[in-house]
């Protein structure tokens, strides 16, 4: 007789908890700063990679530092210089000579967590090698294909000040980016904390990891089986077309950007225990998912992105029965 | 519950609906007199007296319809004494549900009780349903579908306003088009499918009821000796003394004169369209009535009428005469169950498919004749109803042909195979015609093709001149005659043979009314026929000019079938056009029907309308304290800002934003007690900010 598998699909309450799990053990690594938190969790909920964009020692490495923690699995780390090659990411073949044959060394990108410090000091080249691997979850070396580990979340910082020796990113770099944040400077009370030894490094050395790559993959997967009603579907359409016909904007959202609005609102509505979406989870993660997409006709910094975005979405009227 | 239930169009539509489903009863003989009076003034004054006391229900009126629920009971048990049949019960109790209905209809307050009544008036229609025999009751019908439809709508919206939360400016109120139009659409639909579904389903087979009707309009005992009566013949009726000349023939009601002690060919009946009785069958047959022996060659008559005595509980076994000859070959049978409900006044004959076993008969005595035929010991006026069960041998012409036994019995031979009186030149003929035929099977069939090819079928023929033969006459002068000429020809060439054959009158099947399922019998079915004997079978009808199938070559039709041709003789509408017509009508059914199953759950359609109606509150009370919602503001996040101002109830207002949110984008919107909760909320927060509100101008935050 044939076995039928009987493991359910999706489990929604299982990936709240565990949303809630990484909320608050980031929280505890990076305090003060629920909203960045609630993002990366978002971002790796969402099945994307994160960005994480702001001046140094505000706690970028930090943050992603302790997401590789919690998250559980492999981690490698790259740090980003304008002499890193690609094959320095995705492993080269060599070749054996008392085996008489080539053998793959699997480069950094073979893990479940991936750090990429300082992104944009990388060259545009190398930038590239990172696109296959965060949308098709593969790296091709050699004309050979080989399948990432599941899940495979990469988070990666920059420094937007920074200007010698940087290459901005490219725009279709920038679209696999679900979500970019930034995390800002701490209250003075947090601040205060923090000398005194609360939080930060000592915080992440205690951070244990908070799941599994089994687990987290199937939290993935449920997140997905989140609700989403034709109304709040047809409010996300409105939103990228708004930004598509917006005069200052000469490149709006893609659909791929409408896509991982979508899934970053699923995660958003299981992260607030719900198992549907409504139009508040769109618009309250419209900024960080669309913002860093936009090509504007007037070149800006990210945060005039951000202030446009925020003026489509008062011009977008909510769904109403 | 006490809410009152306002609404007059529904109550107008549930009195409809029960009365013309009462009237569908009363139509099929529930009731009468008294009854019809009630339903057509009580039903309307009762409905019109149960609104105006909604609110208030006297107690005086409430005990006088306990005690009037009382007597109904005493006087339905009083009735019901001296009944030991169950079939009989059903007309008291309906009678006495009829007259609970009426005093129900007093008492309803709210909706729940009307729909209480538009649930009997369903009960009713299944009762007229069991009771019918005809298609009087089918406009009834219809006014009692379509206003059961009305009421199911108009209670809907009823229903849907009673929710608090609906809005009541955009929710369909009362009575308006769309009150007619969808109960017409459901009604189309339901007829256009379940015509297609009834022109396909088999007829059904045997019945299968406990009991068979048997009723009698009145019980005017005639002879007590089982002799035969038949008011149709005025002075020529057996049961009258006097003897009249036969010629002066009327159209009294049977019109024929068949159903007689004798038989004179050379009377000429009128028989008309008049509908003589209506016969459920499952099969058609001959509906016989007697049988004739001697044939003078003019007049048959009866030689052995001795009608006997025979009786019983229900049903009243009929035993074999030794003139149905032994059953010597194994041939299958089936129960062929006839009710017959007489709708003009007859003969004492009770008709029969041969061979009848058991007969339901409101006496507890029939007579039986010598040949098998039955008789009643009273008058069978119209409105008399018996059933008789016949164990038919299927036959078919195989087994006539190769398996009958070899023996006739002596008395049969005697009986009915004497050599026959009539001309030399019709036995050469009948030696001619069947010289190449091998059985007696053969023989009958080489008989009636002869006929058939020979001789031309005619209600209008000569009248026979004095002292001629009546088969010489119409084989050789006439060639043209009608039943009695042909069945009694071929009578006499058989016994000619040395076949024994007698004459058999009766009617034919009568056509099969597709919609009742009965066969309408009319005065011109009436008919005569030919039995043949066929050693260790027994008797077996045959006739050339109405169609009956031998009993073991009949097939089975579907329920619907000829149910075009029907519709198209009476409406004078060619049956392609019906059928393009009934074709059309299921297609567009079917597009209704495909249309009303694609509608959204029911349940979300309350949920979003609720969601509306509250977020539409909610913006007048925002635009009352001056913090008008923003058209891209969300529910949750308007209603926040609504708490800034309210200051407080910080957590209602939460619980208020998301359940319309959930009620607007969740797959399983929340129920009834989740909105019920936040009208309460709402409410209590409306009544908070008309006592002391904050007048604090807020803009919208995005």
């Amino acid at each position: 007789m044939m076995r039928t598998d009987t493991r359910p699909q999706a489990d929604l309450s299982l990936a709240h908890r565990l949303a809630g799990t990484l909320r608050t053990g980031l929280a505890d690594v990076l305090r003060g700063k629920p909203e960045p938190v609630r993002l990366a969790v978002i971002a790796l909920l969402s099945g994307g990679h994160l960005l994480v964009d702001d001046v140094p020692g505000v706690g970028k490495t930090l943050l992603a530092k302790a997401m590789a923690r919690a998250a559980g699995g492999s981690f490698r780390r790259i740090q980003s210089t304008p002499d890193l090659l690609p094959s320095e990411l995705t492993g080269v073949s060599v070749f054996h000579l008392a085996g008489n044959e080539w053998e793959f060394r699997p480069g950094p990108l073979f893990a479940n967590v991936v750090l990429v410090d300082e992104l944009n000091r990388a060259t545009p080249r190398t930038q590239s090698a990172l696109l296959e691997a965060m949308e098709e979850r593969q790296v091709t070396v050699d004309g050979v294909t080989r399948p990432l580990p599941q899940p495979f979340f990469l988070v990666a910082t920059q420094n937007p000040f920074e200007t010698a020796g940087t290459f901005p990113l490219v725009e279709g770099q920038l679209d696999r980016f679900t979500i970019v944040t930034e995390i800002g400077p701490p209250d003075a009370g947090t601040e205060r904390e923090l000398l005194l030894g609360a939080g930060g490094e000592s915080a992440l050395d205690a951070l244990e990891p908070l799941t599994d790559p089994a687990e987290l993959a199937f939290a993935i997967a449920s997140v997905r089986a989140v609700f989403c009603s034709p109304e709040v579907a047809d409010y996300t359409v409105a939103i990228a077309n708004a930004t598509r016909v917006h005069g200052d904007i000469s490149m709006g959202a893609s659909p791929r950007a409408s896509l991982a609005l979508l899934h970053a609102a699923q995660a958003h509505a299981v992260l607030e225990g719900r198992d549907y979406v409504v139009p508040d989870d769109i618009a309250r993660l419209t900024t960080p998912v669309f913002a860093h997409r936009l090509v504007l006709r007037d070149p800006g910094r990210l945060a005039d992105a951000r202030a446009l975005v925020h003026t489509i979405l008062t011009s977008v009227p909510m769904p109403r029965p | 519950m006490n809410d009152s239930e306002d609404v007059l169009s529904l109550r107008v539509s549930v009195c409809m609906a029960v009365m013309s489903a009462a009237i569908a009863a009363l139509t099929e003989g529930a009731g009468s007199g008294l009854l019809w009076v009630a339903v057509i003034i009580g039903f309307p004054v009762t409905f019109w007296v149960g609104y105006l006391v909604r609110k208030t229900r006297p107690i005086v009126l409430r005990l006088a319809q306990s005690a009037a629920a009382i007597g109904i009971l005493v006087v339905f048990v009083a009735r019901i004494g001296h009944i030991t049949d169950l079939a009989a019960l059903q007309i008291p109790l309906a009678q006495s549900f009829l007259w609970l209905l009426l005093l129900h209809a007093l008492d309803t307050p709210n909706r729940r009780g009307l729909l209480v009544l538009l649930v009997a008036s369903l009960v009713l229609v299944s009762l007229a349903g069991v009771l019918s025999i005809s298609m009087a009751i089918a406009p009834w019908l219809m006014v009692w579908a379509f206003s059961a439809l009305v009421s199911l709508v108009l209670a809907y919206r009823a229903e849907l306003e009673e929710l608090p939360a609906l809005d009541r400016d955009r929710a369909p109120r009362g009575f308006d088009r769309s009150t007619v139009l969808v109960p017409l659409e459901v009604l189309g639909t339901v007829l256009a499918v379940g015509f297609g579904v009834f022109m396909v389903v088999p007829v059904a087979g045997a019945n299968r009821a406990l009991t068979f009707p048997a009723t009698l309009p009145d019980n005017t005992p005639v002879r007590s000796n089982g002799g035969l009566t038949n008011p149709s013949l005025g002075a020529a009726d057996p049961n009258q003394t006097s003897t009249g000349s036969q010629t002066k023939g009327g159209r009294a009601s049977f019109g024929y004169f068949g159903f007689s002690n004798r038989l004179d060919t050379a009377v000429r009946g009128r028989p008309d369209n008049t509908l003589v009785m209506r016969v459920r069958a499952s099969s058609p047959d001959f509906w016989r009535a007697q049988t004739f022996d001697q044939w003078d060659g003019r007049v048959w008559h009866f030689s052995k009428d001795r009608p006997t005595l025979i009786s019983g509980d229900q049903p009243i076994p009929v035993p074999r005469v030794p003139a149905d000859g032994p059953v010597e070959v194994a041939v299958d049978t089936d129960e062929l169950t006839q009710t017959y409900y007489l709708e003009t006044s007859g003969p004492n004959s009770i008709f029969a498919a041969n061979r009848a076993t058991k007969v339901y008969f409101p006496e507890r005595s029939i007579f039986q004749n010598s040949d098998g035929t039955l008789r009643a010991g009273v008058r069978l006026d119209a409105g008399a109803v018996y059933t008789v069960v016949s164990e038919r041998a299927l036959v078919t012409a195989e087994i006539l042909r190769t398996k009958t036994a070899t023996a006739t019995p002596h008395d049969i031979t005697q009986q009915y195979a004497q050599l026959p009186v009539t001309t030399q030149r019709v036995r050469d003929l009948a030696h001619q015609i069947t010289a190449n035929a091998p059985t007696p099977y053969d023989k009958v069939r080489a008989l009636e093709d002869w006929f058939g090819a020979h001789t031309q079928y005619s209600l209008n023929i000569p009248t026979l001149p004095k002292g001629k033969d009546a088969v010489d006459q119409y084989l050789f002068v006439d060639r043209r005659g009608f039943c009695e000429q042909i069945g009694t020809s071929l009578v006499v060439m058989l016994r000619e043979l040395g076949i024994p054959a007698r004459l058999a009158v009766g009617f034919a099947p009568g056509e099969r009314n597709p919609f009742t399922g009965l066969y309408e019998v009319k005065a011109s079915d009436a008919h005569s026929w030919a039995e043949v004997y066929f050693p260790g079978i027994g008797w077996q009808g045959f006739d050339p000019t109405a169609h009956v199938p031998l009993a073991g070559d009949s097939g089975i039709d579907a329920a619907g079938a000829g149910a075009l041709d029907y519709l198209s003789a009476r409406l004078h509408i060619p049956t392609t056009a019906l059928a393009v017509t009934a074709l059309l009508g299921v297609l567009v059914g079917l597009v209704f029907a495909i249309r009303g199953v694609r509608r959204r759950p029911r349940r979300i359609e309350i949920s979003r309308s609720w969601a509306s109606t509250r977020l539409a509150q909610l913006e007048k009370l925002g635009e009352q304290r001056g913090r008008p919602r923003a058209p891209s503001e969300s529910t949750p996040t308007f209603v926040r800002a609504l708490a800034t101002i309210s200051h407080g109830r910080e957590e209602d207002f939460e619980r208020v934003g998301t359940t319309i949110d959930a009620a607007m984008f969740a797959p399983a919107p929340p129920d009834a007690p989740a909105r019920h909760a936040v009208d309460e909320l709402l409410a209590a927060i409306e009544a908070e900010w008309t006592s002391h509100g904050h007048p604090e101008d807020l803009v919208p935050s995005r």
